[in-house]
């Protein structure tokens, strides 16, 4: 099922340690502090008590949006975007 | 950033097959992702386990262990080829799958009929397999290259007689007839090369097949993409747990995987032949260089036989992919090895 994680979370080192954790589990960035991608009820499980291990004691909240397919559907947007990338959010290196 | 459309709109993700092809290339780890850099820069991510295969087709690459560490975890392996495309070293588990009952086997059947049995059953599957790609190339060119046609399916006649013929090799084991079974197995092969000659003319020059030391495009696809097949050959029957030394119809030399020249042999026209003559007739520039094909068009033939290889065909009255075909079948011969099990050759449709 596809999955929306999203995080508010102060401390940079903690937030990029959080975001990597999205990438590894194959979650694409689409906001800057928002991943979406697919992930499996044990995968979802998974990431999720990976993360709270990652927050630790941490100021944070981060929130798992499971969306199934009928949903899915009725995603819509309003952009104007420069064609930039946002890789770059957490103060990684931008590639 | 990827506009979400794109991301909505991503099929399941497939597992990828990683390639290193520009010279300087590295292969390291970030977090829990394979990462490709060049000059410095990151140019793929994968976490790893979305990776299914990394090959390295460069020279001047170079791999971090933290990230052959983690390969080896996640069971994905790395092929190293040199610039003809032969694997010169692989990367896995040690220990991953020797069971010693399979070898044991593998090495008594030498003597015994079961060695007959499974060299025979190379040659059928191969000559089967010869006789089903001049039937695919010759479908498409029924009516309108009519010439054409009738050449490839004389030739698909004159091959089932080949076929026939491999019904009388009898004896105690393989030693007692290799020569009459390489007999009918070249012959095929003689016929089967000619009717791809006719098939290629004027679309690109092809001087009949050569293996080594091959110059002219066509034949040097073909070398490329058999050392290519020959990396997953020998990693299906080290999953296995045979011994790729010890092999049935290619005689032993020392170094030499003969169980993979034997294993290769089902599996050759449909993984290789088929996107090599698909891509010779369809035009597709085959770049080369001083003799030798160019790294473009190695990338391009390696990323073709990856497709092919994820491809479906049917096997046992089920569709599944080739690269999975591979497997079973590997583990088909050491379980008829050791007694489990039947063997049957894999034949490819048309």
């Amino acid at each position: 099922m596809k999955t929306l994680v999203i995080y508010d979370i102060e401390i940079d080192k903690v937030r990029v340690k959080i975001s990597e954790l999205c990438k590894d589990y194959g979650l694409k960035r689409i906001q800057y502090s928002a991943f979406f991608g697919e992930l499996n009820t044990n995968r979802r499980e998974e990431l999720r008590q990976r993360i709270k291990k990652a927050l630790g004691q941490t100021v944070g909240r981060i929130h798992f949006f499971p969306i199934c397919d009928k949903d899915l559907r009725l995603v819509a947007q309003v952009m104007n975007l420069p064609e930039v990338l946002i890789d770059g959010a957490d103060g990684e290196a931008s590639c | 950033m990827k506009p979400l459309d794109l991301i909505l709109d991503s099929p399941e993700s497939e597992k990828q097959h990683i390639i290193l092809s520009n010279f300087g290339a590295s292969l390291g780890k970030k977090s829990g992702r394979l990462v490709v850099r060049e000059k410095g820069q990151i140019v793929t991510e994968v976490p790893f386990d979305q990776v299914e295969q990394v090959t390295v087709i460069t020279s001047g690459a170079s791999l971090s262990t933290d990230a052959i560490e983690e390969c080896v975890r996640h069971g994905i392996e790395i092929n190293l080829l040199d610039f003809r495309g032969t694997p010169y070293a692989k990367l896995f588990a040690p220990g991953l799958t020797a069971t010693v009952k399979t070898r044991r086997e593998q090495l008594l059947a030498f003597n015994d009929q079961r060695s007959l049995f499974l060299a025979k059953s190379f040659v059928r599957g191969k000559i089967q397999n010869q006789i089903n790609t001049l039937k695919y190339f010759a479908k498409y060119r029924k009516s309108a290259r009519q010439e054409v046609y009738a050449y490839l399916q004389d030739a698909a006649i004159l091959m089932e007689k080949n076929l026939q013929e491999l019904t009388g090799v009898d004896g105690l084991n393989i030693d007692a007839v290799r020569g009459p079974l390489m007999s009918v197995e070249g012959r095929a092969a003689t016929r089967y090369w000619d009717a791809v000659a006719f098939l290629l003319k004027g679309y690109v020059e092809f001087p009949g097949r050569e293996n080594r030391g091959a110059t002219d495009p066509v034949n040097s696809l073909l070398n490329y993409g058999y050392a290519v097949l020959e990396a997953r050959v020998l990693g299906a029957v080290l999953q296995a747990g045979l011994d790729p030394y010890a092999g049935f119809l290619h005689v032993d030399r020392p170094g030499k995987a003969s169980l993979v020249y034997d294993f290769i042999e089902e599996f050759r026209q449909p993984v290789v032949d088929r996107p090599v003559l698909a891509m010779a007739i369809a035009g597709v520039e085959i770049g080369m260089e001083a003799d030798r094909l160019g790294d473009g068009t190695k990338r391009e033939l390696l990323e073709r036989i990856t497709q092919r290889l994820s491809a479906s065909e049917r096997f046992d009255g089920k569709k599944y992919p080739l690269q999975a075909i591979l497997l079973r079948q590997a583990r088909r011969m050491a379980s008829y090895l050791r007694g489990d099990q039947k063997y049957k050759p894999f034949v490819c449709g048309w």
